[in-house]
């Protein structure tokens, strides 16, 4: 049985639609990432799962209970028994750490040394042990986050939701925070649904993705199929570091396109439903495409332009038929024409 | 809290807003004493009020006025919070309480005491002639009563700005600072346009306090026959000896239709909120914005206005309690005298009206800001027909001007059948003043917790609470200072408060207040002002000591 | 809910129809004595006022030693605010007044003729002053002069007016000299400045040139007797025009710069006025309470405080009137409502407007 299932839910404010009918399901345990740009619609269709927003239509099922059902149900936040981590933490400034997280259970009338044990607990496990006493505004902002979250789990809610939980911090922090907030979900067992613009972030804690695009969803899957088998431009361009350029479509052969990118012809897979003769946009991520130096199949002559040092690898700018691509090595090029190679499974047509 | 909660104390509210109003409204249409026998309906109380010329006259002085003292008593008021809460000014912290000084005085004395400060045979109007050969302003006339009526409403101001700049967090003028802006731009361009629904509200409310002006404009207009709305309807009480109660309910009426629209405006410009939220689940911490060589332009301002808005006039007050003559021709040092302070100790029920006043003031207060936290509550963060509703509700009670407020809910006492045990207490006196300052108090507490992000409310809700229990864990020890705020400005408008409980006043429940008025009325103006001084002393003595408390709670 | 509201209103005004509390008039019981048990009886007394407490203190406590079972509440407020909430609390049918001691004449006079005071032979009835006893419903209680006042400082003796003809020649004499230093009550916006200046025009031809001379010297017009003596004090203005003599006296006593004209051709005199409503709850205490008023104890206490007596037997209870004062006193009777008639009243006020305020 699905541990959330949400339903064609459409969610407005006043005259402006923000939702437009979005469904997702989720398994026990599963991590789900709602993953888009601002203005996607993920934050509000987190808040719609925790109660925060009302939606216009659609049901939302939480575990065996329906909490939303337009017209018919609508159980408020405090009854839903979700745990969320907002993104600016929203911690009770006037409180203890210790008060902070010990709130929920306060409500719901756990007896006081039961109630110390289990926040004890939480706090040792995100490893603020020591700071029960302290106020928020004696903590730093990763600190502050963790507190958030365990506030979150203090009292074992079956669902999890945080947004943007990683945006708040540092480069550094952030890279930490990913492992360790996906290896504490997975212990206490939740299942969990967060928010994020980032699809590092996506990728690292997510179990699956639900890309969102203006208020729909674009596509649904793992962060493999997302990456590797997007199905629209939008995802493809969305993940990784890609170089999209336009070609003309010669011919079409089963999956595949044959398409002229200048005087060169190059093959890719073919997801844009056009004929031939029409124009069309291919992607290829950066790293998938390789600095040749001599022509040959599925190969494209180019022009160098510019090239970066970034201490892991070059990154280069190079001239195709009057577009530009870029392409990374490990070591620097000698100033010359070169070639690109483009993979046939790499490259996917629009 | 729940839906039917919210609308039971909004229906409650309103029900206490409306009846005086409806009482007025209904006796407007009448053509005598809504009480009275062969009373019937007729349009004359308007044809009447609306041809007469001096009410024009009156309406339009007060639209001057309430313009006038607004625009004076915003920009300074602001200014002033900013400099007090905000900035490293030294010496802040005593000279804060003198801030509201002049709100401590009943506006009918503090007129006096620009009269008798300025006034044409002031004590420093004759001592400007006698170096100079003349008196180089004339304090009858129009623009110094909007000066003095704006200058005196800055406190006003002052509470609602300065509770709002303390709740600020320093982030947003250190990253001013930081792009290397000075400390006046800071504030003209971070810290006030941050606190703009209380400067919005509080240029509303003062607006609004211009048509309800009766002490100074009975004191300073009154010898240039200017007339304002109050001393308008003051006239129409007396001008066919009988009092004609219709045709002040028709003033009461304009005022409302003017209320109106003015709720209206106010809500527009304010209806983004979340700009201006400040108090966020990231803790900040708050610094002092440093004004360097700004220091001594902004101490001299608020000496300035602290010598003419409240030295002046109320050492000119006090120095003529202790006078038994004055003016043109007097000689001072020859008219000391403690005669008025030996007539006031022996008269009648002094400390009985004395200790009323501060049970009123201090208990009654709280309760009051108690009673404007919890409706407060039910509207907060609801969008619904209902709060807006409220929204303009609240305000109409302050439409009515004293003498009629006092009058209007005397009769809803009066003539509904549970209430009348309790007009004859302090309970009805109490609930006078807790209606017609509603929207002064609520406002202060709405602010307040229109600073704290909703996503703090919200994580309550999460957490399992309910409504009421976010408002009780969150909402309200946040907003303490909001509060404790509000507490001050209902404490200090309560003690000074003297038309609105005249006709629920009995034997043993007399109010500082009323002996006052007595014994204007018999023209002996040196009792009262013994009797304000004393009033002055005591206030200040307190607010002396919340100081000291204060300092010892921080230190 | 306009509707709760409205039945609400509706449901109180019939209450004070069926809750009339039924009039206390009465008969007096035959003898002294048994008036003064009733009284005992009843134990209470209400008396609204606009006589300061402080000058009716000595009055309250000597009554309370006269009848100690009698508890007293003596309600200090305005003449206005006495009329109105004495004609709601009688259409509420709630308690109101024993007793109504005001001195807008012309208010407590409209109260007897509209039916809300009772008759009461006070037993001192016969030692009063002729004219102090309007059909035994209003009793007048003190015998007031409406003075000028000046201030010494700004007069020399010598110019001091004796009469009206003197003050107007005083004021024709050099105008710029008094320009804006005269003040008066304005009888628009005072019910006892609408009285003086009622009767003034009424008692002699004079008055009407001391209002045009007034009229060309821009006087200052106030609400209220405060505003108007602080300033005659401070010299802001030399002279006031019809003030209350009671007040100028005390304040003579603090003040010796304030001086007092008794005009010799006339000088007018107002009343203090009492009378017991039929919707008395304690009707006895309040004859015993105005028969202790017009009482030789009574008028000397009153006297104190510059209030004359009313008494024939009691000369200017020590006040100080000059010998040989011209007293016209505003008659207690039905004139005074006259006043009170819309269409009069507009028109002597429109006599006024044109000529003090639209010069």
């Amino acid at each position: 049985m699905a541990k959330l299932s949400v339903s064609d839910v459409h969610v407005r404010y006043g005259t402006n639609p923000v939702l437009k009918g979005v469904s997702i399901e989720l398994a026990d345990g599963e991590i789900i990432a709602l993953l888009g740009r601002s203005g996607s619609g993920k934050s509000t269709l987190l808040r719609a799962i925790a109660g925060l927003e009302q939606p216009t239509q659609g049901t939302i099922t939480i575990g065996d209970k329906t909490v939303f059902d337009h017209g018919c149900v609508n159980v408020p936040p405090e009854a839903r028994n979700l745990g969320l981590v907002f993104q600016s933490y929203a911690l009770w400034p006037h409180r203890t750490v210790r008060d902070n997280v010990g709130y929920p259970l306060k409500v719901r009338k756990m007896a006081a040394p039961q109630l110390r044990a289990q926040v004890d607990e939480v706090l040792d496990s995100v490893g603020l042990a020591e700071y029960g006493d302290r106020h928020p505004s004696e903590l730093s902002g990763g600190q502050q986050q963790r507190v958030a979250l365990a506030r979150a789990l203090v009292y074992r809610p079956p669902l999890i939701l945080l947004d943007e939980p990683l945006s708040n911090l540092d480069a550094k922090l952030r890279d930490e925070a990913r492992v360790w907030i996906r290896q504490i979900i997975k212990k206490y067992g939740l299942t969990g649904v967060f928010v994020t613009h980032d699809q590092v972030e996506a990728m690292g804690i997510a179990d699956r993705i639900a890309l969102l695009d203006g208020g729909q969803m674009v596509q649904s899957g793992t962060p493999e199929e997302l990456y590797t088998s997007p199905n629209s431009f939008f995802a493809a361009d969305f993940m990784g570091l890609n170089d999209c350029f336009e070609v003309t479509i010669e011919a079409i052969g089963g999956e595949q396109a044959t398409c002229r990118l200048g005087e060169a012809r190059i093959v890719g897979r073919d997801k844009s439903g056009k004929r031939p003769g029409e124009k069309a946009r291919a992607v290829i991520r950066v790293e998938s495409l390789r600095v040749v130096d001599g022509p040959g199949p599925a190969r494209v002559p180019a022009t160098l332009v510019t090239s970066v040092y970034v201490g892991s690898r070059w990154e280069h700018l190079f001239d195709v038929a009057g577009q530009q691509l870029r392409a990374f090595t490990t070591s620097r090029l000698p100033d010359a024409a070169h070639h690109l190679e483009l993979p046939n499974g790499q490259l996917w047509i629009f | 809290m729940t839906r039917p909660f919210r609308i039971g104390i909004i229906a409650a509210t309103a029900v206490a807003i409306f009846a005086p109003l409806l009482l007025v409204l209904v006796q407007s249409l009448l053509s005598g004493p809504f009480f009275g026998q062969n009373v019937h309906v007729t349009p004359d109380a308007f044809t009447y009020v609306f041809t007469d010329g001096d009410f024009w006259r009156a309406l339009r002085n007060s639209v001057i006025i309430s313009i006038g003292m607004t625009a004076i008593a915003v920009p300074v008021g602001a200014i002033l919070a900013f400099l007090f809460v905000r900035s490293d000014l030294p010496g802040a912290r005593w000279l804060e309480p003198l801030m509201l000084a002049p709100m401590f005085i009943s506006s009918l004395v503090l007129s006096f005491g620009f009269v008798i400060a300025f006034g044409p045979v002031g004590i420093v109007s004759l001592w400007v002639r006698d170096m100079i050969g003349f008196v180089p302003w004339n304090l009858y006339s129009l623009h110094w009563l909007i000066l003095i009526a704006g200058l005196t409403h800055v406190p006003h101001v002052f509470i609602y700005a300065s509770s709002a700049l303390r709740n600020l967090g320093s982030d947003v003028e250190d990253a001013a600072r930081s792009t290397g802006a000075g400390p006046l731009r800071v504030v003209l361009t971070v810290s006030l346009p941050m606190v703009r629904p209380a400067l919005l509200y509080s240029a509303v409310l003062v607006f609004f306090l211009g048509f309800e002006l009766f002490g100074l404009p009975l004191v300073l207009a009154d010898p240039q026959g200017v007339l304002v709305l109050a001393t308008y309807l003051y006239k129409l009480t007396n001008i066919l000896g009988v009092p004609s109660y219709q045709l002040m309910a028709v003033v009461v009426i304009v005022i409302v239709a003017i209320a109106l629209p003015l709720v209206f405006l106010q809500r527009k410009l304010l209806a983004t909120s979340d700009r201006y939220v400040s108090i966020k689940g990231k803790a900040g911490n708050q610094r002092r914005v440093a004004i360097g060589k700004w220091k001594w332009p902004a101490l001299a301002l608020i000496v300035a206005w602290l010598a003419f808005t409240v030295i002046l006039p109320v050492a000119a007050l006090v120095f003529r309690a202790f006078l038994s003559s004055w003016g043109e021709g007097a000689v001072l040092s020859e008219s000391l005298t403690l005669e008025h302070f030996r007539e006031l100790a022996g008269y009648p029920n002094l400390i009985r009206g004395i200790v009323n006043t501060f049970l009123v003031a201090s208990v009654g207060g709280a309760l009051s800001v108690g009673l404007y936290a919890l409706i407060s509550l039910a509207q907060h963060r609801w969008k619904s027909r209902w709060a807006t509703f409220l929204d303009y509700s609240v305000l109409l009670p302050r439409a009515m001007p004293g003498i009629i407020a006092g009058l209007a809910i005397f009769w809803v006492f009066l003539f509904v059948p549970f209430l009348q045990p309790v007009r004859s207490t302090l309970i009805s006196i109490w609930f006078a003043y807790t209606l017609v300052w509603m929207a002064y108090g609520m406002r202060l507490v709405q602010s307040s917790m229109l600073q704290i992000a909703p996503d703090l409310e919200e994580a309550g809700r999460i957490c399992g609470a309910t409504g009421a229990q976010v408002s009780r864990y969150v909402t309200l020890p946040l907003i303490r200072t909001g509060l404790m705020g509000a507490w001050l400005l209902i404490f200090v408008t309560f003690v000074r408060e003297y038309s609105t409980g005249v006709y629920l006043l009995s034997p043993g429940t007399e109010v500082i207040g009323s002996l006052l008025v007595s014994q204007w009325a018999t023209g002996a103006v040196d009792t009262v002002v013994a009797l304000s001084t004393i009033n002055i002393a005591m206030v200040m003595g307190g607010l002396f000591l919340l100081t000291i408390f204060r300092k010892k709670q921080n230190g | 809910m306009k509707v709760i509201l409205a039945s609400l209103i509706a449901a109180g005004l019939l209450l004070t129809g069926c809750n009339r509390v039924p009039d206390s008039v009465a008969a007096t019981p035959a003898t002294y004595p048994e008036l003064i048990a009733a009284g005992q009886r009843e134990g209470g007394l209400s008396i609204y006022s606009n006589t300061d407490s402080a000058e009716a203190e000595p009055l309250i406590e000597a009554f309370r030693k006269r009848y100690p079972g009698i508890a007293v509440e003596y309600a200090d407020q305005s003449s206005v605010e006495m009329y109105s909430r004495f004609i709601a609390e009688v259409a509420a049918g709630q308690g109101s007044a024993d007793v109504l001691w005001g001195s807008a004449m012309d208010l407590q006079l409209k109260l007897a003729a509209d039916g809300y005071a009772q008759p009461y032979h006070s037993r001192e009835s016969d030692a009063l002053l002729p004219g102090s006893n309007w059909r035994d419903m209003v009793y007048a209680t003190t015998r007031e002069p409406i003075v000028i006042a000046y201030n010494k400082r700004m007069i020399p003796a010598a110019q001091v007016p004796r009469t009206h003809a003197d003050l107007v020649r005083l004021l024709r004499d050099k105008p710029e000299r008094w320009k804006g230093r005269v003040g008066m009550l304005d009888p628009e916006r005072s019910g006892l400045g609408f009285l003086f200046y009622a009767n003034d025009m009424q008692t002699s031809p004079v008055a009407k040139d001391v209002l045009d001379a007034l009229g060309a010297i821009d006087p200052k017009l106030y609400s209220s007797n405060g505003a108007v003596l602080e300033r005659l004090v401070s010299g802001e203005h030399a002279i006031t025009y019809n003030m209350i003599g009671s007040y100028m006296l005390k304040r003579q006593k603090k003040d010796p710069n304030v001086g007092v004209i008794y005009p010799t051709d006339y000088t007018m005199t107002m009343s203090r006025l009492a009378l017991i409503p039929k919707a008395a709850r304690h009707p006895s205490a309040a004859k015993l309470f105005m028969d202790f008023l017009l009482s030789a104890e009574a008028q000397t206490l009153l006297a104190a405080n510059k209030m004359a007596p009313v008494r024939a037997d009691m000369g200017d209870g020590g006040v100080g009137f000059p010998a040989g004062a011209n007293f016209k006193p505003i008659k207690v009777d039905e004139s005074l409502l006259g006043e009170l008639d819309p269409v009069h009243r507009l028109a002597l006020l429109q006599t006024w407007r044109r000529a003090v305020r639209d010069r």
